[in-house]
């Protein structure tokens, strides 16, 4: 899996691209780990390049978003589509995590 | 054992060379040692005892070296018996002969103190190792095996005999030897089945000890609310008190997706939470097959969670399906999933039958998609008839 990182202001745009499932969450749990460890405290995932998301998928985002909050910073997540939003509304991690339905509006909020 | 113990025969058909072997292994600290003078004294003392390592000549009468590494080699023995072979310098295309028969490695002649107690060390120590390796995968594999009977064992097969208001039958395939996948069903009072199907995040070992824990958490904690308080808890605070066990010392973040209900047996009402999990389909009555309800978050992700409770009703001979999402994610070779809109309409086709050959159907429909291509996720499908009970 790819991952790009993009600084937009104070925040920074994590960027997966492709499966996040189990062959791939524990990599993003660690990047995501190095970065708030490294003093991001604003991150915006942009899930708009990602065709599926597993349950390791979502536990891993589940952890960064535990580690954030000890952090005391702020996780949210943008821009996901089809399959992948299906997933997060339907087993309710939309309830956990603020959904943005674009980057800019990620960010703006 | 240690290296000093390992038993090593010395075949050589010049008695100075075995003498001189026999000194130098005895001075490296080796005490059981044997010797041939040929390869067939060689093969009838390997047949005869247990052997660690060979230190085999080449040129010998009667039955020459690369013979006796042969028949040791189609005799299955390598693995008990490893083979160093001794050549003289000329010889270096027979020892890769030799080496490519399976041999460990070779000793030239004449005999190097050093070099002979690096090759002898190292190839004795390889094959302990080895030893090791497949002494722990054996007791693993044992231990997988076992811990899958238990699992397996740990999931109601009981299912209630035909004929009866409710038919239930459920059919767990986990991916490895265990998985994170449940389903469950008991009887709460006797108007009152509690069914419940789960999928934790992840496979493996840790989805199945967690998957233990709801296990017993769910039974426990439903049967001991209704002998308490002498009613039965709201499906709702069934999966708040699971929620609230299960988030504790959870710092890897495992957690389940979980509908568990409550079927009235006498009214076919059923009472239900779904914290994360796929929403139930329906066939052969007159609801929407898939009601794409929004689900509450999974349990063991949010402490402090309040679930909400959700209701249905079924209809006289409806069919409700329970499904792991192993099901629709199935893939076939060419990495196409089996799909929601496939387990839908395969369901809807399936209506009318009772419940064990409806399960026993749309799994064998999921495995044929699949065809070849290995099974990635643990897979559950649990399926309830209802009919009211006749006065």
């Amino acid at each position: 899996m790819e991952i790009e990182e993009a600084r937009r202001g104070t925040s920074l745009v994590v960027t997966p691209t492709g499966r996040l499932d189990s062959g791939s969450a524990p990599d993003f749990e660690a990047r995501l780990g190095e970065d708030i460890d490294g003093g991001a405290h604003d991150v915006v995932i942009d899930l708009s390049r990602l065709d599926y998301i597993s349950s390791k998928g979502l536990s891993a985002l589940l952890s960064a978003g535990k580690r954030m909050k000890r952090a005391e910073g702020r996780m949210v997540l943008a821009a996901a589509s089809g399959a992948v939003r299906q997933v997060i509304v339907i087993s309710g991690f939309d309830r956990v995590f603020e959904l943005h339905d674009s980057v800019d509006a990620a960010l703006g909020g | 054992m240690t290296i000093a113990d390992a038993r090593i025969l010395i075949v050589d058909d010049v008695d100075t060379n075995r003498e001189l072997l026999m000194r130098r292994l005895q001075r490296l600290g080796f005490s059981h040692l044997a010797e041939a003078e040929d390869g067939v004294a060689a093969l009838e003392h390997i047949r005869a005892h247990p052997v660690d390592l060979v230190l085999l000549d080449v040129m010998m009468p009667r039955m020459n070296g690369v013979e006796v590494l042969e028949a040791i080699r189609l005799e299955n023995r390598l693995e008990q018996t490893a083979v160093i072979m001794i050549s003289a310098a000329t010889e270096i295309e027979t020892v890769v002969k030799c080496i490519d028969l399976g041999a460990e490695d070779y000793l030239p002649k004449p005999f190097n103190p050093s070099i002979l107690r690096a090759r002898i060390g190292s190839v004795l120590e390889k094959k302990m190792l080895r030893a090791e390796v497949r002494r722990q995968l054996t007791r693993l594999e044992h231990e997988m095996a076992a811990a899958r009977a238990q699992q397996l064992a740990m999931v109601n097969t009981h299912f209630p005999p035909p004929g009866g208001p409710v038919e239930v039958h459920a059919v767990m395939m986990p991916a490895q030897e265990v998985g994170g996948d449940l389903y469950d069903f008991f009887q709460v009072t006797p108007e009152t089945l509690c069914i419940a199907i789960g999928d934790v995040s992840g496979k493996g070992m840790p989805a199945a000890l967690f998957m233990a824990r709801t296990r017993s958490l769910l039974r426990a904690g439903t049967l001991q609310f209704h002998a308490l308080t002498g009613r039965l808890p709201r499906p709702s605070e069934v999966a708040a008190l699971l929620n609230d066990e299960l988030c504790k010392n959870n710092e890897d973040c495992v957690f389940i997706t979980l509908l568990v209900g409550f079927l009235d047996i006498p009214t076919g009402r059923l009472d239900y939470v779904n914290a994360g999990h796929l929403p139930p389909l329906r066939a052969g009555g007159n609801a929407m097959p898939d009601e794409r309800t929004q689900a509450d978050p999974p349990i063991g992700v949010m402490d402090h969670l309040a679930f909400s409770d959700r209701s249905l009703q079924l209809a006289e001979g409806e069919t409700l399906v329970l499904v792991t999402d192993g099901l629709p994610e199935m893939e076939n070779d060419s990495r196409e999933m089996y799909s929601s809109a496939r387990l839908v309409a395969d369901c809807m086709a399936l209506a009318g039958l009772a419940a064990e050959p409806f399960s026993s159907a749309l799994v064998e429909r999921v495995k044929s998609h699949a065809g070849d291509a290995a099974q990635f996720d643990d897979l559950t499908a649990l399926v309830l008839r209802w009919r009211p009970p006749s006065a």
